[in-house]
């Protein structure tokens, strides 16, 4: 089998345009609808319902895994607020846990939040009893 | 879909790349990120200077993933858009007013990426399409206000007919005007171009601390029978 005298030059152009510039090559993180959902969210207002994005976070949480992959920055929390719409407070709690676990730096915003959203409750239970 | 595949689209992304990422540029200045080495991102909802209502939530959605793959905790940018409106912060006008001691009090971010749309959109012509997207993008540290790190997110796709006859590129570019006219393409070409920004060689940003570079081939992972165990030799080299 002959091979082109060019193979070797379009292989070597090949690497090029693939190493050299700044390419997306390798991830660490498994994105999977994180971001779709968030574009759906703000662009087609409606058309995600927090069971349905809860739904998909999921999905992208095992999926992550069977890969080996780490769930995104953001995706526990988000996922969290999706709990805490439904009102399903202690699932919205553990995924914002998780989202401080797996990265100290939410750390500040996600405390706040969970202590002024206890505050909230404490408040409300008050005003009912 | 074939209506789209017959559409040969000629990606001018490239090109502006070739000459702004891979010839000699003058260095960038990385002494005030480095001093800094900031561990978190957190990306206010852009101010929008273009005409398309929707172009800061959509730059906004595609902005996580190359910050985050580049090795920054980014905050939750849905979740903070929530929260800042919850407290009183209606649009992003307000939001990028934010005093950065209050930032660093309720959020607690090493820095805060400032972002404006100066153009954005999808214009159709009779045998092609154009989609724009230009955003400029300024890192700022919260604790000293000092510029860490800026760059303009700048891409033109032109998606054109090639010999199918003035008709069929005129039923082709109405059926892509419909099939994208929420979203339009303008998410794809933005993502893109801010992977391409973020992750530029030249003047790109540095490798925060979760930066992995043993991370996988992301496209090795699309496949659902492949091994639990990430072979990451493989493919690393071409």
């Amino acid at each position: 089998m002959k091979i082109s005298t060019w193979t070797p030059f379009f292989l070597l152009i090949l690497a090029v345009l693939a190493s050299g510039c700044a390419t997306p090559s390798k991830e660490h993180y498994y994105w999977g609808n994180y971001q779709p959902l968030i574009l759906a969210m703000y662009v087609e207002p409606g058309s995600v319902d927090s069971f349905t994005q809860i739904e998909k976070l999921t999905e992208d949480l095992q999926q992550a895994e069977g890969n080996g992959q780490a769930p995104p920055p953001g995706l526990y929390a988000h996922l969290g607020m999706m709990y805490a719409i439904n009102g399903n407070q202690s699932l919205a709690e553990d995924a914002f846990q998780q989202e401080r676990d797996l990265f100290p730096e939410a750390a500040v915003f996600i405390d706040g939040m969970m202590a002024r959203a206890l505050s909230r409750n404490e408040a409300s239970d008050a005003n009912t009893q | 879909m074939p209506i789209r595949n017959s559409l040969r689209v000629l990606i001018s992304l490239t090109v502006p790349i070739l000459i702004a990422g891979c010839v000699n540029a003058p260095p960038y200045d990385y002494t005030a990120l480095e001093t800094s080495r900031p561990r978190s991102i957190l990306v206010l909802p852009p101010v929008n200077n273009s005409i398309e209502v929707n172009a800061p939530y959509i730059f906004l959605a595609g902005i996580s993933r190359p910050l985050a793959e580049k090795g920054y905790y980014v905050f939750p940018v849905a979740v903070i858009d929530t929260f800042l409106k919850e407290n009183g912060l209606p649009t992003p006008y307000e939001m990028n007013a934010i005093p950065l001691d209050k930032i660093e009090e309720f959020i607690g971010a090493d820095a805060v990426l400032y972002v404006s749309i100066e153009d954005w959109g999808q214009k159709y012509q009779l045998v092609s399409s154009t989609t724009k997207v230009h955003a400029e993008l300024r890192l700022v540290d919260v604790r000293t206000g000092d510029l860490l790190w800026d760059a303009k997110v700048i891409a033109v796709e032109t998606s054109d007919d090639a010999g199918m006859g003035i008709l069929g590129a005129l039923v082709n570019a109405i059926a892509t005007q419909i099939a994208h006219s929420v979203s339009d393409n303008t998410y794809r070409v933005s993502s893109t171009a801010s992977y391409l920004a973020v992750h530029n060689k030249s003047n790109g940003l540095l490798h925060g601390p979760y930066f992995n570079p043993e991370g996988v081939q992301h496209w090795n992972l699309t496949k659902s029978s492949e091994p639990k165990a990430i072979d990451t030799s493989k493919g690393s080299g071409l």
